[in-house]
């Protein structure tokens, strides 16, 4: 297993390269916390007994070994803006944007691989057509506006939800999630359509392959051919591009967020970056790179099995 | 034996749907297939071969479709089954084998789970330890070893003989009642191209199985065919006995085709060969393995001697010979009027290292390679694919950057032409674009005298100028083979490097560029450095021959020489495998 050792390893160095960058980035930008903190009119003392409390005169190099030390043990700061420690704000909203990224990557799953595949293998009928209209649509609808549709048709005129009406999780369970699925599909829909169309051109690629036409030969049926030959062949390359859009979906989507009101992390972030919320801001970045970094590694890790080809000896 | 047909083609046309119109690829052909026979399907492609034969197994692409006529199979027509029953007749009765080893296998199946797949489709019953040993013999018998290894590999892991070996088993498999073959070796290295020959003879010998075989190659269907079919644009134009068909062609066609078969009478009694064949086709057919290891081992001892011997011939090299009296330089030529020089050249190739961090590791690939091309001289390079042909033709060219050694030109550095004209030429520019963008790149032409320069180009490969505004998929093969070499004639180079200029096309589309790149070296006085792995061709072509393996030229004499005592025992092998 030293190839999983390895990854691992360039993994962590990825992520400890990420926070230093993020956080000298914040060091550069003029205006510090503290001058945010206290406003334009503060006094220079005032300041500079804040910069002192916050250690902020401190060399940057030995403030991100602390920083860092920190983050290890849990501690991610406080935030200047809300006066609460990061970490409490960051596990208060981390489950609205982990279950909207649940539900939405469940969505895209279940609409764009089955659809993917009777698309391919109708190519050029009728089903094919309907497919390739409502995919096409799909992807033309920017989210935060199909996030409105939804909100009209299921909020409005069939009152299946009450339309900025969050609950929740601790609160009820149930009804949170009987509200997530709504913001879940304004964000999947458009990135299904994607999915969709993707693995439906790789099929059909893969179709006409020469090992197919020996499929062929051999006496398998169609069916046989295009579960047992073509899909593992097709789902090669779709698969970088799932691993892609789950990474986005669980990064956080700050439009459907501010459409449906939820209190998740990308609206978060918004607010972190425009109040100079830098403890808040470097957190999620960090946990935004995180993702990226995880989910990649997790992506090499499925092609080595499903691809031999890539496979290390 | 009882002769009676296993397979009747009778009145068949196959055509393409298009827009309502159908195109007729093959029209109205009938022919029989006896029992125990192998037949030998022979003719250009475009002719309709191919069809044929996916028409037999039910295999043809979704727009195209049998017009009419009936294909009878054991007094079904096969045409009229329901996918369900012609499901259980292909891959247990009849099956098959493809052109391209490389690419029709699963890349992401196993071996022993793909030949696997034919027991469980025609034969459902049988015990997993049965099955498997079932394969394990199929895959021994197919000549190849460590099967149980084997077993468990990917396709990609194997080389292109041993796919069409696994490929083999897996159409063996099931004792089918007929074998069809199409182009099982032309995507073949020579040497591999005989055994796979010798081993479809084999099985055709000992279990009966009628074999069709499909091939654009007069010498492979000559080899191992009784009988044969010659086709042309969807007809047959002549059927017979092989030995009627090959000393008495009794259509143009077939003359033409013998003629662009590149000529080899002097060197290699055919017969004899056939014969050889014959009689080691009882032998199991070894690997290709145990053999380079044997060449590896004479080598060694052997590669001195060469040297020497290349050396003397280089001295002795106005060779007296009708190809040359042609070329008026040569005549004046003499040893200092050398166009290329390389000596001891080695070629590096980056290797990917899994280290995170750590240098990009170099792989020798050629070993201390010298040759030199001399004024107006055609120099060959055979060998198979990896002896470091096409690596050797990018160092010179510049296109390889991790080199040592010396390369000396008395020019510019020399044009080159690559193999594959289909993809080596930009798809999304017209022609005289293409043509025009060497000009561009050196400079100093106005645009009229580009255009002028490109006409001239044109007329000198021989295509018209209304060719000028075209796209190359508007173009055929050797049409944009000519486009490629006029890509390289454009800028009056004194020497081209040809890599394997021909070996993408047709036969006789072959004999066309081989013609025309005669007429160019004469008009133009121009030297070439000319790759093939097709020794008839080489001999056809070239004054004097680098053989080389395995990253080595481990000979180089002049053509009439190498083929009439080669020297290292690589070289004697190569041309054994002539066919």
């Amino acid at each position: 297993m030293g190839y999983t050792l390895k990854k691992i390893l360039t993994l962590v160095i990825t992520l400890i390269m990420v926070s230093f960058f993020t956080f000298i980035a914040f060091q550069v930008i003029p205006g510090d916390s503290a001058t945010t903190q206290l406003g334009i009119n503060a006094t220079k003392e005032n300041v500079e007994a804040l910069r002192e409390t916050m250690n902020l005169n401190e060399n940057v190099m030995v403030r991100y070994v602390k920083w860092l030390g920190n983050v290890f043990t849990g501690d991610f700061g406080t935030s200047s803006q809300y006066g609460v420690p990061v970490s409490s704000l960051i596990l208060e909203r981390m489950p609205v944007t982990i279950w909207l990224a649940v539900l939405s990557i469940l969505f895209i799953v279940i609409l764009s691989i089955p659809l993917g595949i009777i698309a391919a293998k109708k190519e050029g009928g009728a089903l094919d057509r309907i497919i390739s209209f409502f995919t096409h649509t799909g992807m033309g609808i920017p989210p935060f506006f199909l996030g409105i549709i939804i909100t009209i048709i299921f909020g409005f005129i069939l009152k299946w939800f009450t339309p900025g009406r969050y609950v929740d999780p601790k609160e009820n369970f149930a009804l949170f999630l009987g509200y997530m699925i709504y913001p879940a599909l304004a964000n999947a829909i458009p990135k299904a359509a994607m999915v969709l169309k993707f693995l439906r051109s790789s099929i059909i690629r893969q179709l006409q392959m020469d090992y197919v036409r020996t499929a062929r030969s051999k006496g398998n049926l169609e069916n046989a051919i295009l579960y047992r030959h073509v899909l593992k062949n097709a789902f090669i390359p779709v698969l970088t591009f799932i691993a892609m859009i789950i990474a986005e979906t669980l990064a956080g989507s700050i439009m459907i967020e501010q459409v449906f009101s939820l209190p998740g992390l990308g609206r978060l972030l918004v607010m972190a970056i425009s109040n100079r919320d830098y403890a808040v801001v470097q957190i999620i970045v960090l946990y935004i790179a995180a993702i990226i970094v995880v989910i990649n590694f997790i992506v090499d890790v499925l092609y080595q099995w499903i691809d031999p080809r890539v496979r290390v000896k | 034996m009882v002769n009676h047909p296993i397979i009747k083609v009778e009145d068949v046309t196959i055509g393409f749907n298009h827009k309502g119109n159908t195109n007729k690829v093959v029209d109205k052909i009938s022919f029989e297939l006896e029992e125990g026979e192998i037949l030998g399907i022979v003719g250009e492609s475009g002719s309709g071969k191919t069809m044929t034969a996916l028409a037999i197994m039910g295999l043809l692409s979704r727009d195209a479709e049998v017009l009419e006529g009936s294909i009878l199979f054991d007094h079904k027509d096969l045409l009229k089954l329901k996918q369900e029953e012609l499901r259980k007749i292909n891959g247990s009765m009849i099956s098959m084998i493809f052109q391209e080893p490389m690419t029709s296998l699963n890349p992401v199946i196993t071996i022993g789970h793909q030949v696997e797949e034919m027991l469980l489709l025609h034969e459902p019953g049988l015990h997993s330890s049965e099955r498997k040993n079932r394969i394990l013999e199929a895959l021994q018998e197919a000549g190849l070893k460590e099967v149980e290894l084997l077993y468990h590999k990917y396709p990609h892991q194997l080389s292109g003989g041993m796919r069409q070996r696994v490929m083999i088993a897996m159409a063996m498999i099931c004792n089918p009642k007929v074998l069809i073959a199409d182009e099982p070796t032309t995507a073949l290295d020579v040497t591999i191209q005989a055994k796979i020959l010798k081993l479809i003879k084999k099985l055709n010998k000992d279990y009966g199985t009628s074999v069709i075989l499909i091939s654009h190659d007069l010498g492979v269907i000559k080899s191992i065919c009784k009988k044969a079919l010659v086709m042309e644009g969807g007809k047959i134009v002549e059927q017979g006995l092989v030995e009627d068909i090959f000393s008495n062609p009794g259509k143009d066609y077939t003359k033409k085709l013998l003629a662009a078969m590149p000529t080899r009478d002097k060197i290699i009694v055919n017969d004899e060969f056939n014969k050889k064949l014959v009689i080691e086709s009882d032998r199991n057919p070894e690997i290709e393995d145990s053999e380079k290891s044997e060449i590896e081992n004479d080598r060694n001892s052997k590669v001195e001697g060469n040297r020497k011997s290349e050396i003397e011939d280089n001295k002795k090299s106005e060779i007296v010979d009708k190809k040359n009296a042609e070329s008026k330089v040569l005549q004046n030529s003499d040893d200092e009027n050398t166009i290329l020089e390389v000596k001891d050249l080695d070629v590096f190739y980056g290797e990917n290292t899994k280290k995170i961090f750590s240098k990009r590791k170099l792989k020798k690939v050629l070993n201390k390679v010298s040759l030199s091309v001399k004024h107006g001289e055609i120099l060959g390079i055979v060998g198979e694919s990896g002896s470091g042909k096409s690596t050797l033709a990018k160092a010179i060219t510049g296109l390889v950057k991790d080199v040592s050694g010396e390369i000396k030109f008395k020019d510019i550095k020399p044009q080159m032409v690559f193999q594959d004209p289909y993809g080596s030429l930009n798809p999304a520019k017209k022609v005289s674009w293409i043509l025009e963008e060497p000009l561009k790149l050196v400079g100093g032409y106005t645009k009229a005298e580009r255009k002028e320069k490109v006409l001239q180009i044109l007329k000198e490969v021989d295509l018209e100028e209304k060719y000028k505004d075209r796209y190359l998929s508007q173009l055929s093969g050797g049409q944009r083979q000519r486009v490629a070499i006029g890509t390289a004639l454009i800028q009056n180079p004194k020497f081209i490097v040809l890599d394997e200029p021909v070996s993408a096309l047709d036969v006789t589309v072959q004999a066309q560029i081989l013609e025309l790149l005669k007429k160019l070296r004469a008009e133009h006085d121009l030297s070439y450095l000319f790759i093939s792995h097709d020794l008839n061709v080489i001999y056809q072509m070239c004054d004097r021959v680098c053989v080389m393996y395995q990253g080595e030229i481990v000979e180089t004499a002049a053509i009439d020489k190498l083929f009439k005592q080669p020297n290292h025992p690589y070289s004697k092998k190569l041309l054994e495998t002539i066919v």
